[in-house]
């Protein structure tokens, strides 16, 4: 661990490592590696295997590469305070029918919809 | 890990990341073969022009609920032993709007970008990095939310009890409302310009 006296003073780290914890054991960071390679495996199969920067014809590598920077950011900021993504909150809240679950997606997708308008020209 | 099998006593802790990386993989193959390793198709869905997003998430979450239901039914499932991701209404709003608008910017989710990321979308990687410096700044400066992080708590409340109905019959009208989904978007995207990627 790099900072082992932070992560025990902070009081969001604490939840996850120092102590007996070790951060890597995590079942998440094995379900990962899994997604990883679950995921590879079907770009096998459907001959999906490419090295390139997927963007709108009308912008340039860079201008999308800046804006999956910026997105992933804000994304992995969201999905702390609101305690889970796509996946974690919404997808499994809904199928176990939680109602937090349901106000996640419904957040995260309402404003998604509203938002892709505002950066519509990097898409279409 | 979160789960009934475990949590009952049938499967040691000890094969938890075992059975984390073949879940994992089961829905990184099923993510990435739905064409979510792609940004310009997730994002279709916002557009009109392509709702796989919608089809294969909803879907998702009635075959989930309906197997649960069926399963509890059937006697072969502990519905209490669920683990039930608790309400915080106030950080489940405000986080949802922030991921949105990351998902509008960055054209990904996290489980998505992962999967761009393995078949080699350099797009994908890059949102994935970011992912990581925005959980940092998160962490690092929690006690400046720390009190919107735990407002609005309404423990494990299930959505079938906003409307003072059963599960069974919420999941019923999510069918329902799943299917009228499907064929509005259906419809819509005929009449949506196509847009090639």
């Amino acid at each position: 661990m790099i900072a082992p006296e932070h992560v025990a003073k902070s009081a969001y780290y604490s939840q996850f490592a120092g102590g007996d914890k070790q951060p890597m054991s995590n079942w998440l960071v094995f379900e990962v590696l899994g997604v990883l390679a679950g995921a590879f495996l079907s770009g096998i199969i459907f001959n999906r295997l490419k090295m390139k920067v997927e963007h709108s014809p009308k912008i340039t590598s860079r201008r999308r590469l800046i804006f999956a920077l910026a997105g992933g950011l804000i994304f992995g900021f969201g999905s702390q305070l609101g305690r889970g993504c796509t996946s974690g909150a919404a997808l499994s809240g809904m199928a176990v029918l939680s109602f937090g679950g349901y106000i996640t997606m419904i957040a995260i997708f309402g404003t998604a919809f509203l938002a892709a308008w505002i950066f519509r020209k990097n898409w279409i | 890990m979160i789960g009934s099998i475990i949590s009952s006593g049938v499967i040691s802790p000890a094969w938890d990341n075992f059975f984390a990386v073949i879940l994992g993989m089961g829905f990184g193959f099923a993510l990435e073969a739905s064409g979510f390793s792609s940004s310009r198709k997730i994002i279709g869905t916002f557009f009109g022009y392509d709702f796989v997003v919608v089809k294969v998430f909803f879907t998702a979450a009635i075959v989930a609920s309906l197997g649960l239901l069926y399963f509890s039914y059937l006697g072969l499932l502990d519905f209490s032993t669920l683990y039930i991701q608790p309400t915080f209404l106030t950080s489940a709003i405000v986080g949802g709007i922030i991921m949105g608008i990351g998902f509008a910017m960055g054209g990904f989710c996290p489980g998505t970008s992962l999967c761009a990321t393995a078949v080699g979308r350099l797009d994908g990687l890059v949102f994935f990095g970011g992912m990581f410096i925005g959980v940092f700044l998160f962490s690092e400066a929690f006690p400046l939310f720390e009190s919107i992080y735990n407002s609005g708590s309404e423990g494990a409340k299930m959505v079938n009890t906003v409307f003072g109905i059963s599960p069974e019959l919420f999941t019923f009208f999510l069918v329902l409302a799943a299917i009228g989904m499907f064929a509005g978007a259906g419809w819509v995207q005929k009449r949506v310009k196509k847009v090639e990627y």
